[in-house]
C-alpha cells in the first residue's frame, strides 16, 4: 500500500487549462510552430514598416528591373514581371491570406457555436432543419461552391471573410451540437434550470465554456482549411483579384513566368506550405495538451 | 439491410433538392441578367426588353422561377407572343428530367451532353488517384504499424504531415517545372532524352482527331496528375491505416484468436484486416468527395479536360447553364459517394444491426 504524504494530499488539483498550459510549455515542436506563425504574422502586420525601411512598395512598378533574382540589390527577394518588389508583395499577401483565414475562422466558429448550441439544446424540428441544411451544404463540393460564389459576387477581402464564414461553419456546428446534446442532461445544467436560469444563460454560460477546449482545436483545423481554400481559389483566378497580392494569386501569376523567374513560383508556395504545416503542428499539440486521456 | 439501403436513398432526396435550391439561389445573384445576355444588342428598345423579360420569366417570384427550372413548364401554359396572356404549352422540361437549358457558348447544346463528354475524363483520373493513393496509403500505414517507432514509422509520419501541408496546386507546379525543365536539362548531357519534357505536361492525350485513343496508349498522360493528386490521399490514409492497424493488433479479440490457436491466415483476414479496414469504408466517401472538389485544381494545372475545367470555362464565359449543370452533377456524385460509403460501412461492420 502506498503511503500518502501530507503535502501530496493537499496538492492543488489541476484544471484542464492549467494542465494543458503545463504540457504545451514542454512541447517543443508545437512551441516552435507557434513561434513561426507568430513571426510570420508579425512580419505581415509590419509589412508597411518593412517596406519603408527597405524603400520598396508592393504596387510600384520598375519596368527596368523586371524578373530580378533573389538577392538583387534593393530587392532582397527579387522582383516580378512588372518589376514590383517580391518581398513586400509576399508580406502584403501574407496580410491578406493570414488575415482572411484568421478572421473567417473566428467568424465561422462564432456562427458554428451559436447554431450548434441552439440545435443541440432545443432539438426537434429546428435540429432536423439545421442538420438537413448542413448535409446539403456539405454535399456540394467545397471548391465548386466557393468558385461559383466568388465568381458571382467577386468579393473584396472583407466580403471574402463573410463568404468563407458562411460556408465554413458546419464542422463546428456538428461538434458543438453533439456536445450540447450530451451536456444538457448533466446535473449542473439541471441544477441551473432549477434555479431559474434562462435557456440562453444555460447555453452560453454553462454549456459552451465546457466545449471551449474543443473549439480551440477546431479553430486551428479551420485555419488550415481556410488558408488552403483561399490560396486555391486565388490560384485558379477567382477570389481576391490583382493587383492586391495574396499568396494564391501570386502563384497564379507566376504560372506564366515559370521559365524566366522560378523564384516567383517557389516562394509563395513555400510560405503557404510552411504556414499550413505549422498550424497543423499547433493543432496536434493542442489536441494532445487538452486530451484528458493522455497521462503526464 | 435492404431496408437500410432504401432508407438511406430516400434520405438523399431532400439533400438533392436542397442542393438545387442553393445552386439556383446563388446563380440568381449573378451579374448580367439573362435578358441582356440573350439580346446582345445594346440598342434594344425598353418594350422589347420587357417582352423578352416576361417571356423568360425573370420577373416572376423566386420560387416560381426555381420550380420552373426544377420541373419545367411543359405542363402549363406560357406566354409566347408576349401579349400578357398564356397561350401555349411550355417547352422546358426542367432539370429533374435532364433539361438544364442550352449552353450559351456552345450554341444550343445540352449541358448534360457536354458534361457527359467530360465526366469520363474526371472519373478516369480520380479512379487512377484512388487506386494509387489507397494502395500505397494502406500499404504504408500497415507497414508503419508493424514497424512502430522505427525509422520507417517516423519517416512516414513526417511525410504524411508534409504531404498534407503542401497544396496540390503548388506541388503540381513544382512537378511541371521539375519534369518539364530541370530533369530534361540534367539528363541531356548524358544523352538521355533530347531536352524535351520527359512526361506530358498536360492534357489527356496527344491532340488528335476523333477523340482519345484507348487508355493504355496514353497512360503516360495520367502519371503526373495522378501522382500530384494522390499525395494528399496517401498522407491521410497512411495515418488512418496506421492508427486502425495498431488498435486492431492490440485488441483483446486478436489475442483471443491467437490463443485459440487459429491459423495465421484466419487471424489476420477474419479478425485483423476486417476490423482494420473499417476506416476504408468510413473515409472512402470523404476521400472521393475531396477528389471531386479538388478536380478543379488538378484539371486546371494539367489542362485535364474534365468537369472541373468545364466549370471554370463556363464561369469565365458566363455560360450559366453549364455552370449550374456542372455544380449539380458534382453534388449528385458527392451524394452518391457518401451513400456508397455508408452502405459499405454497414456491410463491413457486423456491429451495425438493422
Amino acid at each position: 500500500m502506498k503511503m500518502i504524504r501530507p503535502e501530496e494530499q493537499f496538492k492543488p488539483s489541476q484544471s484542464l487549462w492549467s494542465r494543458a498550459m503545463f504540457r504545451l510549455r514542454r512541447d517543443r515542436p508545437t512551441l516552435a510552430a507557434m513561434f513561426m506563425i507568430a513571426l510570420l504574422a508579425s512580419l505581415a502586420v509590419l509589412a508597411p514598416l518593412i517596406g519603408d525601411l527597405l524603400d520598396v512598395d508592393p504596387y510600384e512598378q520598375e519596368l527596368r528591373n523586371k524578373y530580378l533574382e533573389v538577392g538583387a540589390p534593393g530587392h532582397p527577394l527579387g522582383t516580378d514581371e512588372l518589376g514590383r518588389d517580391h518581398l513586400s508583395r509576399l508580406l502584403y499577401g501574407g496580410q491578406i491570406s493570414l488575415g482572411i483565414a484568421f478572421a473567417a475562422a473566428i467568424l465561422s466558429l462564432c456562427i458554428g457555436v451559436a447554431v450548434g448550441a441552439f440545435a443541440g439544446f432545443y432539438g426537434g424540428f429546428l435540429d432536423d432543419f439545421i442538420l438537413w441544411f448542413i448535409t446539403t451544404l456539405n454535399s456540394i463540393p467545397g471548391l465548386f461552391l466557393l468558385i461559383i460564389i466568388t465568381a458571382v459576387l467577386s468579393p473584396s477581402p472583407p466580403a471574402m471573410v463573410l463568404v468563407f464564414a458562411i460556408i465554413g461553419w458546419t464542422g463546428t456546428t456538428r461538434l458543438v451540437r453533439a456536445e450540447t446534446y450530451s451536456l444538457k442532461q448533466r446535473d449542473y445544467v439541471i441544477a441551473a434550470q432549477a434555479m431559474g436560469a434562462s435557456d440562453l444563460r444555460i447555453m452560453f454560460a454553462h454549456i459552451v465554456p465546457n466545449v471551449f477546449s474543443l473549439l480551440i482545436i477546431s479553430l486551428s483545423q479551420a485555419m488550415v482549411g481556410l488558408i488552403l481554400a483561399e490560396s486555391a481559389l486565388s490560384f485558379i483566378g477567382f477570389g481576391i483579384q490583382a493587383p492586391t497580392p495574396t499568396w494564391g494569386n501570386m502563384l497564379n501569376n507566376a504560372l506564366d513566368y515559370m521559365r524566366r523567374a522560378p523564384h516567383l513560383m517557389i516562394l509563395p508556395g513555400l510560405l503557404i506550405s510552411m504556414t499550413v504545416f505549422c498550424i497543423y503542428l499547433i493543432g496536434d499539440g493542442l489536441r494532445d495538451a487538452f486530451d484528458p486521456k493522455i497521462a503526464d | 439491410m435492404q431496408k437500410y439501403i432504401i432508407r438511406r436513398v430516400i434520405q438523399a432526396i431532400p439533400t438533392l433538392l436542397g442542393i438545387t435550391l442553393i445552386v439556383y439561389f446563388i446563380m440568381l445573384l449573378a451579374p448580367g441578367d439573362p435578358v441582356s445576355l440573350l439580346a446582345f444588342d445594346p440598342k434594344i428598345r425598353p418594350d422589347e426588353r420587357e417582352r423578352l423579360a416576361s417571356q423568360l420569366g425573370v420577373n416572376d417570384p423566386f420560387f416560381v422561377q426555381y420550380l420552373r427550372w426544377l420541373i419545367g413548364d411543359d405542363w402549363m401554359m406560357v406566354d409566347t407572343n408576349y401579349d400578357g396572356e398564356a397561350d401555349a404549352w411550355g417547352d422546358n422540361y426542367g432539370i429533374l428530367r435532364g433539361d438544364f437549358g442550352s449552353s450559351f457558348k456552345f450554341r444550343g447544346s445540352n449541358p448534360l451532353t457536354l458534361i457527359g463528354e467530360r465526366l469520363g475524363a474526371t472519373i478516369e483520373l480520380n479512379i487512377a488517384v484512388l487506386l494509387v493513393g489507397l494502395s500505397s496509403g494502406i500499404t504504408i500505414g500497415v507497414l508503419a504499424a508493424v514497424y512502430r517507432g522505427r525509422f520507417f514509422d517516423k519517416f512516414t509520419r513526417i511525410f504524411a504531415v508534409v504531404g498534407d501541408s503542401v497544396p496540390a496546386f503548388w506541388l503540381g507546379l513544382l512537378a511541371i517545372v521539375f519534369f518539364g525543365l530541370i530533369l530534361p536539362r540534367m539528363l541531356e548531357p548524358y544523352g538521355i532524352g533530347t531536352g524535351r519534357p520527359i512526361l506530358p505536361m498536360g492534357g489527356r492525350c496527344p491532340p488528335v482527331r476523333g477523340g482519345c485513343p484507348p487508355i493504355f496508349e496514353r497512360i503516360h498522360y495520367l502519371i503526373l496528375p495522378t501522382l500530384v493528386s494522390a499525395l494528399g490521399v496517401v498522407a491521410v490514409w497512411s495515418r488512418l491505416m496506421r492508427a486502425s492497424m495498431l488498435e486492431t493488433i492490440n485488441s483483446d479479440y486478436m489475442r483471443t484468436a491467437r490463443a485459440k490457436g487459429l491459423s495465421d491466415r484466419n487471424i489476420w483476414v477474419k479478425h485483423g484486416l476486417r476490423n482494420a479496414i473499417l476506416p476504408f469504408t468510413v473515409f472512402l466517401g470523404p476521400t472521393f468527395v475531396g477528389l471531386i472538389g479538388g478536380s478543379v485544381i488538378i484539371e486546371r494545372i494539367f489542362t485535364w479536360p474534365g468537369v472541373g475545367l468545364l466549370l471554370l470555362d463556363g464561369l469565365v464565359s458566363r455560360d450559366y447553364p453549364i455552370v449550374m449543370a456542372s455544380v449539380v452533377i458534382g453534388s449528385v456524385l458527392t451524394v452518391i459517394g457518401y451513400l456508397i460509403s455508408d452502405i459499405l460501412y454497414a456491410l463491413f461492420d457486423p456491429r451495425i444491426r438493422f
